[in-house]
């Protein structure tokens, strides 16, 4: 009995067992796979062996043989579930992997692709129009420079920044290579700027050619140029304090034309119609981050047949306003500097303002984005405000009205707008002393015609239209705006509208501050029906109705020639 | 038995055998006898050193599994790391973040408008269109300091009006709250005495305004007139008169943007009169026009306004005028801002600016400060009562019965004043003594004027009537009712009806 136990014991020791290590518990068989897969497989057999040896266990199997449980294994790992984990899986997976590893290296690169775009338009663009300015102010000095040492300092400096600006061209066009027509577009563009007295309008039909040939090509960037002109002698930044403090300096009386180029991204383009005529606009953002053209909301230069709207600009705006509006600082807003609100036109401003974002508010807070934010501000006990959202409201909406505003040039321009019988009389009156040249005078009725359709298509906006139309027109530093002199000519044209005695030849323009506050105080009592006032002045003055504008979906993009 | 097995199946596998060996296992567990007890102690020890072995391989493979999933996790995490690093070190050497555009060209833009901002500063100072403290700058340091010193004038015209308007109105007193515009047109500037034609507008113009309520025409005559013969200094409190009554017309018509022009040229034309009278009314005009549109900002600028402005009389013309509209201002309180304490606060600085004035005072004008004292003090008490604070109501109707102006009318209102707020703070013994003074001299008694108004009290009375009984309550109205100037035919009825309920007879 003894012998046969001890033989019993010694076959059950002999026996193979399960619990030594197979081949597939070590790193081996897995060599052929790439790191991280490979132990992912492992893992996945040890995972499998180990669950097989618990199920054995739960039957008092502590003896199975290593043959036997890596025949489980196997069973398990091809069972349906395994057969998608050994067979599936990698076939599937792995080529997914690749793939998604494959579309992030594209989409980093596609992404490196347009930060190097981006970055020829936010930095090389208005470097370069910078570097002419430079180039063009050290000629100057130069020319005028007779110590022979500091003559030779400036032409070395002439050197090195003509060098710059050539570099500078060469890596705007070296960018555009793969497209000839961008190239040679900005090209034109960009020797333009160097030259000494290119005429601005000869330039705006460049910049026009340019961002034409970006914006089919598809890339979503824009050109605006800014002009400034001066006595020669006064390029150099240094001839500043000397002008300030000093009395000025004697000018050489040659006239130099700078451009400065300012660059912007095109978040979105629209195109309105009227009239059966598409209407373009670009909805743009700034890029170059100048602290220049920050307060206007929107352009069209002459001759141009699309619109910019200022995104940044109006972002700002609109937050300020709403900022000011909240602080007790919009007074600041609506009259200039140190003058006391002696109309008491802060109250009514205050009163337009919030009823517009109070209506946004109550919009906001039935949103379900809103609530949301609720619920997690009430969990993670942090605050919040319905004010941002309504500011970000706000913006969009005056994106939206400024588009109007800028489209009505466009037809206009298009149309040839004619100058009615009444409105030289009323720009003398309006204008004083101030010298009425016929591109001015044309300006001023473009202005006035845009702003009645900006009243018109103002919505919910009408009162902060009126608001911000009174800040024009009350800020004694905005007298060399035509849209100063637009304003002073609309608030009694609809004032007079409104209480039904406008004729067929308008009132006199309000040519006093007190005017201007009667009109406002006026229209912000109608502030509901201005729009209809508008429509109604409109047709009663200019002898036609105000242009019907609509909003397309048009997504094709298409140019028109540029007008003559 | 071993030996047995292996020659029947000798080529069995070692799990057959072990299949048996199992199967013997289980036999020996059930049988009882002691060559299976035996048999039971060895296979025990090998099944536990089995399961041993069994849990062992098993924490081996979870130890091993955790060990790759550690390595794993650190790699990935390295990864990611690697990854993320890149991702910045990307997004920060990118070519389009990391630069600025130079500002040479952009600053030399701001210069250009800087210096056409300045040339036209300097220009408005020529013009005397702004104002500026300090003498213009000779470095950037200065600069920004002159900039921001600079007042631009509120009536800055446009070039050619300012040519032909000659100099700017002079106005003495402006409220920084609430300045009022006002034209040189606004304000009487000629020197001479006033006309016959004068009279012949101000009959016209009333007989416009109450007779037809024709405020536009009104408008027309007083600018005829002013186009015809110019507004004389001597006529400003006139034309000041007229322009408030035209504006009240407006008001009656609810046309209150025209009735603020009309109120601020009343009170251009009189600001400068010493008499405060007519530009408080404007002011008041002014600020009940701000109430309807609901500017409770407004509202109070005025009212703070006004008050600087008898302040500002009283500094340089103590007059007992002055000490009138102490009265209108409190009245402002009690109408628009609603608040009684500022009312109190206004009379009692009335009351006190009186008693300082008396001394000095000329014989003709002590009757008429005693009378605005007697106002004040009764309106006082009226307010008191209204704040429930009996002790200040007591002190004023001490000092109300050392004024020589006081008749038996003010008295017994006075004292009725007492006898309600004796009823409210239930003193009946003492509100009977007084009520029983009022019913033995009220029949004898032709009216009770002196409390201006009994708007605040009946205000009052209104707020607070859920505070006390419905008896005390209907006391109360008895008493208001029997002395108002108004008073029904039952009054004294009504008194001794009050009196009985105290027990009294």
């Amino acid at each position: 009995m003894a012998i046969r136990d001890q033989l019993l014991q010694k076959q059950i020791d002999n026996t193979p067992s399960h619990t030594a290590t197979d081949i597939h518990e070590t790193p081996a068989p897995y060599r052929r796979w790439m790191p991280g897969i490979r132990s992912l497989l492992r893992l996945r057999y040890l995972n499998a062996k180990e669950s097989v040896l618990i199920e054995n266990k739960q039957l008092l199997r502590y003896d199975v043989s290593t043959k036997e449980i890596q025949n489980q294994v196997q069973t398990k790992l091809t069972s349906a579930n395994g057969i998608w984990h050994t067979i599936l899986r990698p076939a599937v997976v792995l080529p997914l992997m690749l793939l998604l590893l494959a579309a992030t290296a594209y989409s980093l690169w596609q992404s490196h692709l347009a930060s190097l775009e981006r970055a020829v338009f936010k930095n090389d663009i208005p470097t370069y129009s910078d570097a002419v300015y430079q180039l063009k102010a050290s000629q100057i000095a130069a020319d005028t420079q007779t110590n022979v040492e500091v003559l030779e300092k400036i032409n070395q400096n002439i050197d090195k920044q003509t060098a710059e600006v050539d570099s500078l061209k060469n890596t705007i066009r070296d960018h555009f290579s793969d497209s000839p027509d961008v190239v040679a577009k900005l090209t034109a563009l960009l020797d333009a700027i160097q030259e000494k007295e290119i005429p601005p309008e000869v330039l705006y039909k460049l910049v026009k050619q340019a961002n034409d040939e970006l914006f089919i090509s598809r890339v979503p960037y824009y050109i605006s140029p800014m002009v400034e002109t001066a006595d020669c002698a006064h390029l150099p930044l240094s001839s500043f304090l000397t002008r300030l403090f000093g009395g000025g300096t004697q000018g050489s009386g040659e006239r130099c034309i700078v451009y400065a180029l300012l660059s912007f991204h095109v978040d979105e383009f629209r195109y309105y119609n009227s009239d059966k005529e598409d209407h373009l606009a670009f909805f743009t953002r700034r890029l170059d981050g100048l602290p220049l053209n920050d307060n206007i909301l929107g352009k069209v230069h002459l001759g141009d047949d699309s619109a910019q709207i200022l995104l940044s600009n109006i972002d700002a705006t609109s937050a300020s306003s709403t900022v000011a509006m909240n602080d007790g600082q919009i007074q600041t807003k609506l009259m200039p500097q140190g003058m006391p609100d002696v109309y008491g036109l802060e109250s009514i401003a205050r009163r337009l303002q919030s009823n517009v974002i109070d209506q946004y508010a109550d919009e906001l807070q039935q949103s379900w984005k809103w609530k949301f934010e609720q619920v997690w501000s009430r969990l993670s006990g942090s605050e919040s405000s319905l004010l941002p959202h309504a500011t970000a409201k706000l913006q969009r909406r005056v994106a939206d009205a400024t588009a109007f505003h800028e489209v009505q040039h466009l037809i206009d321009q298009f149309n040839d707008l004619q100058e009615p019988p009444w409105f030289n009389d009323m720009l003398i009156k309006v204008a004083g002393n101030t010298p009425i040249t016929p591109q001015f005078s044309n300006h001023v009725l473009w202005e006035l015609s845009a702003f009645f359709t900006h009243l018109a298509y103002g919505e919910e906006l009408k009162g902060i239209l009126l608001n911000e139309f009174a800040a024009i027109t009350l800020n004694p530093m905005l007298r060399d705006q035509p849209h100063y002199y637009s304003i002073r000519m609309l608030f009694p044209i609809l004032h007079e509208m409104n209480e039904g005695t406008l004729g067929s030849t308008p009132p006199d323009p309000a040519l006093t501050l007190s005017d201007v506050a009667r009109s406002y105080k006026h229209l912000a009592q109608h502030v509901d029906s201005i729009d209809q006032i508008s429509r109604d002045a409109y047709e009663q003055l200019f002898e036609e109705p105000l242009p019907d504008i609509e909003l397309t979906d048009i997504q094709e993009r298409k140019i028109r020639p540029p007008l003559q | 038995m071993v030996d047995d097995m292996n020659r029947r199946t000798p080529r069995r596998s070692t799990n057959s055998r072990l299949q048996q060996i199992r199967e013997r296992f289980f036999t020996a567990d059930r049988q009882n006898t002691a060559e299976h007890s035996a048999y039971r102690e060895i296979t025990e020890e090998v099944r536990d050193r089995s399961l041993q072995r069994h849990e062992k391989k098993i924490a081996e493979l979870g130890d091993l599994q955790d060990s790759i999933r550690i390595k794993l996790i650190r790699r990935i995490t390295i990864c990611l790391g690697l990854l993320l690093l890149s991702v910045f070190a990307y997004k920060t050497f990118s070519p389009d973040i990391n630069q600025e555009a130079p500002r040479s060209l952009a600053t030399w833009i701001e210069q250009q408008k800087m210096l056409r901002q300045v040339a036209q500063i300097q220009q408005w100072i020529n013009n005397g269109e702004a104002q500026s403290d300090l003498p213009p700058p000779k470095n950037l340091e200065e600069l920004q300091a002159w900039l921001d010193q600079i007042k631009l004038s509120p009536d800055l015209q446009n070039p050619e009006e300012q040519e032909s308007s000659g100099e700017p109105g002079f106005v003495p007193f402006q409220c920084a709250a609430a300045p009022i515009p006002c034209l040189a047109e606004d304000i009487p500037g000629a020197e001479g005495e006033g006309r016959i034609e004068l009279s012949h507008l101000v009959r016209n113009a009333n007989s416009m305004l109450v007779e037809n309520g024709n405020c536009e025409a009104t408008v027309n005559l007083i600018g005829e007139y002013n186009s015809m013969f110019g507004w004389r200094k001597s006529e400003a409190i006139t034309k000041s008169l007229l322009e408030i009554s035209v504006a009240k017309c407006f008001m009656e018509d609810e046309d209150t943007s025209n009735a603020q022009i009309h109120y601020t040229r009343a009170y251009c034309a009189s600001v400068s009169n010493p008499d405060p009278h007519e530009a408080m009314n404007s002011m008041y005009g002014l600020a009940k026009i701000a109430w309807l549109a609901k500017d409770m900002q407004q509202v109070d600028n005025y009212t703070q306004c006004s008050e600087d402005l008898l302040d500002y009389h009283l500094q340089t013309e103590p007059d007992v005028n002055t000490l009138n509209n102490y009265i209108t201002l409190a009245l402002m309180h009690y109408e628009l801002t609603g608040d009684t304490r500022e009312s109190i606060r206004v009379e009692e600085k009335g009351l006190v600016a009186a008693r300082e004035l008396a001394p000095t005072a000329e014989d003709y004008q002590i009757e008429d400060l005693l009378e605005v004292m007697l106002i004040l003090q009764m309106n006082l008490m009226e307010g008191y009562l209204t704040l429930g604070e009996s002790a200040p109501l007591y002190r004023l109707y001490e000092d109300l019965k050392s004024n020589p102006m006081l008749e038996d009318g003010d008295r017994l209102v006075a004292q009725g004043l007492l006898v309600m707020q004796d009823i409210v703070d239930n003193k009946k013994e003492s509100a009977k003594n007084h009520l029983l003074r009022i019913i033995a001299r009220y029949k004898t008694l032709t009216e009770f004027t002196t409390v201006w108004s009994w708007d605040a009290f009946d205000r009052w009375q209104e707020e607070t009537k859920s505070s006390r009984s419905a008896i005390v309550d209907e006391q109360i109205k008895d008493l208001r009712i029997a002395l108002a100037s108004d008073r029904p035919p039952d009054s004294l009825q009504r008194l001794t009806k009050v009196l009985s309920e105290m027990g009294g007879s």
